[in-house]
């Protein structure tokens, strides 16, 4: 019976001129996103990887000189992408592609390509995620708002109640019918997205790239279901099929313009950001006074003098046989690794607590927790910037430490005349980064994941107990 | 007649507990959305004012040490002198000591001051690009790259949903309340049977439809400017500030400009004399298309037209611009030489002058690279100043960053300046770290002051936006005029 009720739907709305029309315009725009943002993929990652190679040449070839001019010249860093970013672009418009590596300092990311954009960008991007967080549910609305309220308008609905059908048995199959048109827009889509991220993931990188593909299928489907059984809940519960367009509608609208901007506003107030120049003192003041406030610079470099002088017997910086210039400096290294390790930590952590209050809001309007999923699976999220911005930093570290070492060993304190060649420059490994795996993406979100099955699985729920006690008249 | 008729609509619209419902709805939504970017503009003038209180500090304790310093010098020289019995002293002037009275310390770092960008009378209505773009720099004689890299920190999610601002409230918002008050202006009397009768009276199809459509615009155009201007007034604004009114002026025209071609939309909607529930979908799916589709697929049309070259490669060039430099950094030294016949060869420190040809050298070899990429954005731009006409949201949303002051024209003009001021300040400290001469009154050294643009060019700029807007308005309402006259009252 449920099929026949869904074959019923579903022929139904095939030929409907409406859903014809608006479901081929969703599934060109679809393919639209899918292909630029494919063509955008491939762009970016030849030219990361051209860059990386070309960073890698510049330092392995720059000639003799001290290791500490090196290690002020520094290497930069690309960020890398997963292929699957072709559906989602997520932050990265807003995220800097780049990072200078070197010595001293942990830099901030630079070129943010949103900066490089006309202001068409704020209202919103076309990328296959938004196509699916924002047309889809649109569409499930059209297909489904009618469904209880149409039939009873009509008259229909007392009369297939009379046959003796289940009124949940009616909505079940209702709700199969708008999953099969559905499908018919989305499987032809899903083939060739998943065929364009075969041709485009690199030998061997394809399993990975399958393992993120499926969670982010099927967080997708969840969605879309929400939406179904709360269009048929509204359609069973209102007095008229225009009620529950407008009620849907205004739904959808709050879900997916008003929720995210309001939901962003509130977290910032609930956790505000400090400016950067706020930031930079706070950096400052603890380079300058110690991380404790009472163990300035020149207090620190005493003590490391007197030790130093003790460990290798002798009285003087003369006498010493390493350079303790070199020491010294690696010394604020790791000094200054510990200051920038503090703030940078309690900024990402208040960037992460301003998403989990965002993400709160998932729970009233489901396209919070679905974006945060999708991003996460694509590999656009903030945790992959983190990651990412980790390993950069520990690269980072590794090759000032190496730099110093050398000097240390191979020359004596005040000598800036010393050069080391091209056998030091061949001792750092190339940089390499693999992102994070699907298995960190869903420990990361699994609050998302669950907000989003909460609410499918309360809706589900609400479904039938509104079809069991559905208005006939 | 058309007051009669307004007067019982007014009655009918404030006997519906969903309409007074929206509408206050929409009247809150714009108090906090007001509040919401005055916090940011706040944050900003809090920032601004930190940063003049470092400048100031930090001058004036460099002044007071490069004073005592000079004091010392002095009587150093009048020591010497005194010993030398008042015979004329040697030729050669000594290198200045590398510290406080040093032209090359004070111009490349310690000396730094910011040029500030202070946002405009009404940027708490529109944060626009203005959580992106920079609003100060911290200049230095440096190559410009290193001092205009510095960002303001913000959460990126943030940044890609975008910000509440009235501005999100009137493109996104607005149009929807104006469709949920209009879309069954006459459909709904047709299927209530009342048009009929309505029309029995001496009154015309047009009157009514004038009359129904006038009284929903000054309801919804008051609600909109009185609960912005209340929201304006207990933010703190100051009503004072130059050019606030012209742009308060400019900012209810150009809302004005825009819920008129959506009531002319609702009307045109409502003449083909469809049901009510073909008219609602009818008009949001226009709504979708003019809000929400075709800003989105500009944006591909965008980058897919005038792709703006990868900053990967800008940092390559930069890169190898600065390798090479170092690379033929005494060739170049050798050259500097050759052009400032003026410089103090005795006097003057090797790295100085090893460090200002090499900048000089980097500067010539990034010239192209920049321009490769504010061409191309000048060309996106272009292009969006050409399509924008696709959509009244894409003119809206330019007219109204236009008047904020901000949107890009604002900042790319501050930007301008900050590049003038660089060249002023290198060309107070250049002449002075070649002839090795001190400096000492740090408070005196050229400051940045921000130059707004001329009304005209803001008036300007929003102008096009408005004619965009009216000149569809007239063609839609005349259109609808048009078909009301065939209009079929029954059946």
């Amino acid at each position: 019976m449920i099929f026949t009720i869904a074959k019923k739907e579903f022929t139904e709305m095939l030929r409907d001129g409406r859903f014809r029309w608006s479901a081929g315009i969703v599934f060109v725009l679809l393919l639209a996103a899918l292909l630029a943002g494919w063509r955008h993929y491939e762009d970016v990652k030849a030219q990361h990887l051209q860059a990386q190679q070309a960073e890698r040449n510049l330092w392995l070839n720059q000639g003799s000189k001290n290791p500490h001019s090196a290690a002020h010249y520094g290497v930069y860093a690309f960020k890398p992408k997963v292929s699957l970013s072709a559906v989602d672009r997520g932050l990265e418009p807003y995220l800097g592609v780049a990072v200078w590596l070197e010595a001293h300092r942990q830099n901030q990311f630079q070129f943010r390509p949103a900066e490089d954009a006309t202001p068409v960008q704020r209202l919103g991007e076309l990328t296959a995620a938004t196509t699916l967080q924002v047309l889809i549910p649109l569409l499930i609305v059209l297909l489904a708002f009618s469904a209880f309220a149409g039939e009873r308008e009509q008259g229909t609905l007392r009369q297939l109640l009379s046959l003796g059908l289940r009124s949940k048995t009616l909505a079940l199959g209702k709700a199969l019918g708008i999953a099969g048109a559905l499908s018919v827009l989305l499987l032809p889509a899903a083939i060739v997205g998943a065929i364009a991220l075969l041709l485009a993931a690199e030998s061997g990188a394809a399993a990975a790239e399958f393992s993120r593909l499926a969670p982010l299928t099927l967080s997708y489907l969840i969605y879309f279901g929400v939406f179904v059984f709360l269009a048929l809940i509204i359609s069973a519960r209102v007095s008229s099929a225009r009620v529950a367009l407008v009620a849907l509608l205004g739904f959808w609208f709050v879900n997916c313009f008003l929720a995210p901007r309001v939901m962003a506003s509130i977290a910032k107030h609930a956790h505000p950001t400090p400016s950067a120049f706020a930031f930079q003192d706070a950096l400052d003041r603890d380079f300058r006074n110690g991380l404790d406030g009472h163990n300035p610079y020149d207090q620190r470099r005493k003590e490391l003098q007197t030790r130093v002088l003790a460990q290798y017997g002798v009285d003087s910086l003369a006498a010493l046989p390493v350079n303790f210039d070199a020491i010294a400096m690696q010394e604020g290294e790791k000094y200054g690794n510990l200051v920038f390790d503090k703030h940078f930590n309690r900024l990402f952590d208040t960037f992460e607590k301003q998403n989990r209050v965002y993400a709160l809001g998932g729970l009233a309007a489901p396209l919070l927790a679905m974006q945060s999923l999708s991003m996460g699976f694509t590999g656009t999220d903030f945790m992959h910037h983190r990651d990412f911005t980790r390993a950069a930093e520990d690269y980072r570290r590794a090759l000032v430490e190496l730099m110093n070492k050398d000097m240390e060993v191979n020359s004596k304190t005040g000598d800036w005349e010393y050069k080391a060649g091209p056998a030091l420059w061949q001792g750092v490994p190339a940089f390499a980064y693999t992102a994070p795996g699907v298995g960190r993406v869903l420990q990361h979100h699994a609050g998302n994941f669950a907000v989003l099955l909460i609410l499918f699985i309360a809706t589900g729920a609400a479904c039938f107990l509104a079809a069991g006690r559905l208005k006939i008249a | 007649m058309l007051t009669k008729i307004m007067k019982y609509e007014w009655r009918n619209l404030t006997a519906d507990w969903t309409a007074r419902l929206v509408i206050a709805l929409f009247g809150g939504l714009i108090l906090f959305a007001v509040w919401n970017a005055k916090s940011w503009v706040d944050f900003q003038k809090q920032t601004l004012a930190q940063v003049r209180q470092e400048e100031s500090t930090r001058l004036d304790s460099l002044q007071t040490l490069a004073r005592k310093e000079q004091a010392r010098v002095d009587s150093m020289v009048a020591a010497a002198a005194v010993a030398r019995n008042g015979k004329a002293a040697d030729h050669k002037t000594p290198p200045l000591a590398w510290g406080v009275r040093h032209p090359g310390y004070a111009g490349n770092w310690a000396g730094s001051r910011y040029a500030a960008l202070p946002p405009g009378p009404l940027a708490a209505f529109a944060i626009g690009q203005s959580d992106m773009n920079p609003y100060y720099f911290k200049i230095s004689a440096n190559r410009k790259e290193l001092f205009m890299g510095a960002r303001e920190l913000e959460n990126p999610v943030k940044l890609l949903v975008g910000q509440f601002d009235l501005a999100f409230v009137i493109i996104f918002l607005y149009p929807l309340l104006i469709l949920a008050l209009s879309y069954n202006l006459v459909s709904s009397e047709r299927e209530g049977g009342t048009l009929a009768m309505l029309l029995a009276q001496p009154l015309s199809l047009r009157t009514l439809v004038f009359g129904k459509i006038g009284l929903r615009a000054l309801v919804i155009l008051l609600t909109g400017l009185v609960f912005t201007l209340v929201a304006f007034a207990f933010s703190g604004a100051d009503f004072s500030a130059p050019g606030l009114w012209l742009q308060l002026l400019l900012w209810s025209v150009a809302v004005t400009a825009y819920a008129a071609l959506w009531f002319s939309l609702a009307m045109l909607v409502n003449a083909v004399g469809k049901s009510s529930a073909t008219n609602a979908v009818a008009l949001a799916a226009v709504w979708l298309i003019f809000v929400v589709v075709i800003p989105a697929s500009l944006n591909l049309i965008l980058s897919a037209l005038h792709p703006v070259p990868s900053r990967v490669q800008f940092v390559q060039a930069m890169r190898e611009a600065t390798a090479s430099a170092e690379a033929r950094a005494s060739e170049l030294m050798a050259k500097y030489y050759h052009d400032h016949p003026e410089l103090s060869k005795d006097s003057v420190e090797e790295f100085l002058i090893r460090r200002l040809a090499m900048i000089q050298d980097i500067e010539t070899a990034m010239a192209p690279v920049y321009e490769r990429f504010e061409g191309q954005l000048a060309k996106q731009q272009a292009l969006v100043n050409r399509l924008q006409f696709l959509s009244p949201a894409l003119m809206l949303q330019r007219a109204l960053y236009a008047i904020a002051g901000t949107g890009p024209e604002r900042y790319q003009h501050f930007v301008r300046q900050v590049e003038c001021y660089h060249q002023t300040w290198r060309e107070y400290f250049t002449p002075r770290i070649l002839q090795n001469v001190a400096v000492v009154n740090y408070t005196e050294t050229p400051a940045f002051r921000f130059e707004e643009e001329p009304p005209a060019a803001l008036a300007g700029r929003a102008t096009a936006g408005f004619v965009g807007l009216l000149l569809p308005t007239f063609v839609i309402g005349g259109a609808a005029l048009r078909n009301y006259q065939r209009y079929r009252v029954a059946g």
